[in-house]
């Protein structure tokens, strides 16, 4: 369904001068330095796959679905949408996509949302039989039902999300491209649009490609996962795959009301590759692999020899796993 | 609108972003004039906005200079009593007037009040007037940069006349009257925005009826002079001179009974002789009037405004 | 061209809908530009109590020209207004972008999306001021003068649209361009009177060649009024067919509208390879 050909994107920054003579400076001059914000991406998607692609900000995630909706030019390489080349087919290529950028809507600001939908029926050319088919699932599966007559302006950003999310799928795209999604919206409109997402990809078998921080999100959406960082691919693979080889670290704080120096290593037979423990006055917080040791023994293990006051379990953030990811494969290079 | 320029501009102007922050930034330090230097550099990242307003100055001045100069010739050079020279420097310190009361803050006043920002603004301890007057004042001096290119035109191809003691003080007079009563108009037009909400149809017709009735098309006592000399043609043949001339007396009184020609023409008209020396005492007592009118209409509005915000909560 | 025109009718009906709802602003917005059509027209009027003509043209034929330039002004303030959005922000705040995943074409889909109703206001007083000027001059159209009349016209609009579309454009460049937009719109004020009373060479040849608002409304209406020979005196072309300017007229058009797409398609172009 989607291809990308050592996909690359390179912008060109202009040096800047400090001070007031470093203005005159830099306006004559010309000096410039390229980042490849996408560097040479090779991957392919099938039909009907749930992919999340994820990086760290910067790393390119924006670029590369831009470049996948023919709105970017790719410096080298090119990218593939149903077998049509992006931005040399532009026009056909939006009929088959649908697109949401979590962070800007694609509504009308003054109009209801019922008559930006009407609008978009009559851009995209959507039968009205289809249209109305659409419509019903959509208030149903997303509620719109309650503010479907209200204007943009006075949405709430959770109403926005989900009137943009069915939005960009009245047409019966057969991508549907979702950058940040779930970007500052409370826990119960995420669940009504993870399952929006499902329910469409099995319905219409139509192929997912979804941008997030939310760990939650691909785990509970996607079945395969692409990582990046620094424009870099650094990671293909299902989500088992990705659970099963990295974030296996846990850690555990500890609130202690003395510093006691046991050696946990000792006292757990565990190297320090698979446990560390930093202590202080009033903290001790202990890294640890979760295949090695359950987070519950070690509790329990700790209770006996601290005096706890107050402990928190902390779960691998998605910046943790992509570093993690990241740290791995350089030492593979080297 | 926060602007982002291209690097190549924001270099260009550089060099006046430069000098207003050294020279006037650090002068003014105090609980007001701290506003009055952020709205600086406010107006410092609208530079290329200035730009606008010179070239929308002199297509202004450019269209007026053609269009009466070859009315002055088709009426051998003089228009009542008036010469082209005169009048064009009429309209020229006219201009000048108004750039200086010049005031965006309507706008300003309006967005704050629409996004709700002014209940923020009132949290702090100054009088939100008092606060907008200083950010004013801080505009203004970065209004008067671009007034250079239009002084530098009137010393070069006009030449600015040599008046007396009395014009001159009057002059100063009456154009910080203009400002001050200008600045009160300005906060009266953005606090309507408490009842109107959108207020951009609002604000361009003031900017057309400040146009007509100010004297910036043409000087309120030629209104008075067709008014009551003989016409001697007739343009349209089915009005008669008797309704032109009722109709030209009618819109001259009614400039009097607008603020508008207090706000920048009658400083430019007490300047270049358009107003005589003893009609000048008049229009400066009709100035202070209008100051004193203008803040009673600000008060009572800010008033009913804090009451609507306490009450319904904005 | 069905779906174009269906898309439109829809946005259309928005906007109505929008007007009924902010209809004080609408109608203050209207009266605005309507008043400042008549403050316009009672200096002229003002003037002519005391002088026959003004660089040779009678109150009557002032009118002509300014009631045609007003009406043009009009028409394109109704249904190109969108495109002054993009000079101002929408390439900044990046709403741009969605035009590029809608499958139509990027500038129907910018003008379509807006319909400026206070331009109704000029239009309307630049029509009636037309009409009148042009009964009492007595100027009464052939069939084939209609035609040419309506040529004119829109040549006119095109040139007005691709004026404002090649400034737009800049904004590929320099992110906003609001500025050099109104700078250049400006400029057309300039033609609210004829070319005649404008004595710098270098003026007129602005207004006829590199922002070309003599030739959307000075020359159709001088071309009604005037000899061939008068007119090639004040443009400094000469010429001797009277045909010439029923040819000079629309070329101009398609000069700029070929010039204002090869800018668009160019900053298009560059847009989607730097994505600002």
């Amino acid at each position: 369904m989607i291809k990308a050909y050592n996909l690359t994107k390179e912008f060109k920054t202009y040096k800047k001068y400090e001070g007031f003579s470093g203005a005159v400076k830099s306006f004559f001059s010309h000096e410039y330095t390229t980042n490849r914000a996408v560097d040479s991406i090779n991957f392919e998607i099938g039909k009907g796959e749930l992919v999340g692609y994820i990086g760290v900000n910067g790393a390119g995630k924006s670029t590369t679905i831009k470049m996948m909706t023919g709105i970017l030019v790719p410096t080298e390489g090119k990218c593939e949408v149903n077998g049509l080349e992006t931005v040399k087919h532009r026009k056909e290529i939006a009929k088959q996509i649908g697109v949401v950028f979590g962070q800007r809507t694609q509504l009308w600001w003054d109009l209801p949302v019922s008559e930006s939908f009407s609008i978009l029926q009559k851009i995209y050319d959507i039968p009205l039989k289809q249209y109305n088919e659409n419509l019903d699932y959509f208030k149903d599966i997303l509620d719109l039902t309650e503010f479907y007559l209200t204007p943009v302006r006075n949405l709430s950003l959770g109403q926005k999300m989900r009137a943009d999310f069915a939005a960009s799928m009245l047409h019966d795209p057969k991508v549907l491209f979702l950058d940040e999604p779930t970007i500052g919206v409370d826990i119960v409109v995420k669940e009504k649009i993870r399952k929006a997402i499902k329910d469409i990809n099995s319905k219409n078998n139509t192929t997912v490609i979804l941008t997030t921080h939310d760990l939650d999100d691909i785990e509970e959406v996607c079945n395969r996962i692409i990582a990046i960082d620094c424009g870099r691919k650094i990671f293909d693979g299902s989500l088992t795959e990705l659970k099963n080889n990295y974030g296996k670290f846990r850690s555990v704080k500890f609130e202690i009301t003395a510093k006691k120096n046991h050696n946990l290593n000792e006292i757990l037979n565990l190297s320090e590759d698979d446990l560390i423990c930093i202590e202080n006055e009033t903290e001790l917080e202990i890294k640890f692999r979760r295949d090695v040791i359950k987070a519950s023994d070690l509790i329990n293990k700790i209770v006996t020899l601290y005096d706890i006051k107050d402990l928190t379990i902390m779960e691998p953030q998605m910046e943790d796993i992509v570093k993690e990811i990241y740290a791995i494969n350089k030492n593979y290079k080297t | 609108m926060s602007l982002f320029f291209s690097k190549r501009k924001e270099m260009t102007f550089r060099f006046f972003y430069f000098y207003s922050k050294e020279l006037i930034l650090k002068k003014f330090f105090s609980k007001y004039f701290c506003f009055t230097s952020n709205s600086l550099k406010v107006m410092y990242t609208y530079r290329f906005r200035i730009m606008v307003w010179i070239i929308g100055d002199f297509t202004f001045l450019g269209v007026e200079y053609y269009l009466w100069t070859a009315i002055f010739k088709a009426n051998n050079g003089v228009l009542y009593n008036y010469s082209l020279k005169q009048y064009i420097s009429y309209l020229v310190a006219g201009l000048l007037c108004s750039r200086i009361t010049e005031c965006f803050l309507d706008f300003e006043v309006a967005e704050d009040i629409k996004l709700g920002h002014i209940i923020m603004k009132m949290l702090k301890p100054v009088n939100y007037v008092g606060m907008n007057f200083a950010r004013h004042l801080g505009l203004s001096v970065g209004n008067a940069m671009n007034l250079i290119p239009l002084v530098l035109f009137t010393g070069i191809f006009i030449g600015f006349q040599k008046v007396s003691f009395f014009v001159g003080i009057s002059f100063f007079l009456s154009i910080l009257m203009a400002y001050i009563i200008k600045f009160f108009f300005i906060m009266f037009l953005g606090m309507t925005a408490f009842w109107l909400t959108n207020v951009w149809g609002l604000l361009l017709f003031k900017g057309h009826m400040l146009a007509i009735f100010s004297g910036q098309l043409m000087a309120i006592s030629l209104f008075f002079k067709i008014g009551t000399s003989e016409t001697v043609f007739l343009p349209v043949s089915f009005i008669s001179e008797n309704v032109i001339r009722h109709f030209f007396l009618g819109l001259g009184y009614l400039s009097y009974c607008l603020p508008f020609q207090a706000m920048a023409y009658t400083p430019a008209g007490i300047y270049t002789g358009i107003i005589p020396q003893n009609q000048i005492a008049v229009h400066l007592i009709l100035q202070v009037f209008w100051i004193v009118f203008m803040y009673g209409l600000l008060q009572f509005t800010w008033s009913r405004a804090l009451k609507k915000v306490t009450v319904l909560g904005g | 061209m069905r779906r174009f025109f269906l898309i439109y009718f829809t946005f259309f009906k928005q906007q109505i809908k929008l007007l009924i709802e902010y209809r004080m602003d609408f109608m203050l917005g209207m009266g605005a530009l309507a008043l400042q059509q008549v403050s316009l027209f009672i200096i002229i009027f003002a003037v002519f109590t005391r002088v026959s003509a003004i660089g040779g043209y009678s109150f009557n034929e002032i009118l002509l020209f300014y009631g045609f330039s007003q009406m043009v002004k009009g028409i394109d303030h109704v249904y190109n207004d969108n495109i002054w959005l993009v000079g101002w922000g929408k390439i900044q705040n990046g709403s741009f972008s969605q035009y590029l995943i809608r499958p139509i074409n990027i500038i129907t889909h910018v003008v379509m999306e807006r319909i400026q109703f206070d331009g109704f206001g000029e239009l309307i007083i630049g029509a009636v001021i037309f009409v009148y000027a042009k009964i009492t001059l007595g100027l009464d159209f052939t069939f084939v003068q209609w035609l040419v009349f309506i040529l004119f016209l829109i040549s006119g609009l095109a040139i007005f649209f691709a004026i404002k579309m090649m400034c737009a454009s800049i904004a590929f460049w320099t992110i906003v361009s609001g500025e050099i937009m109104t700078v250049a719109y400006e400029i057309n004020n300039f033609t609210r009177y004829p070319l005649d009373i404008y004595k710098s060479v270098l003026l007129k040849s602005v207004l006829l060649y590199l922002l070309p608002f003599a030739v959307v409304s000075y020359l159709p209406m001088v071309y009604f009024l005037r000899s061939s020979s008068h007119i090639s005196q004040v443009i400094g072309i000469n010429y001797s067919s009277p045909y010439f300017l029923i040819i000079f007229i629309p070329a101009i058009a398609c000069v700029m509208l070929s010039a204002a797409f090869f800018i668009w398609n160019m900053g298009l172009k560059r847009y989607s390879a730097t994505g600002t």
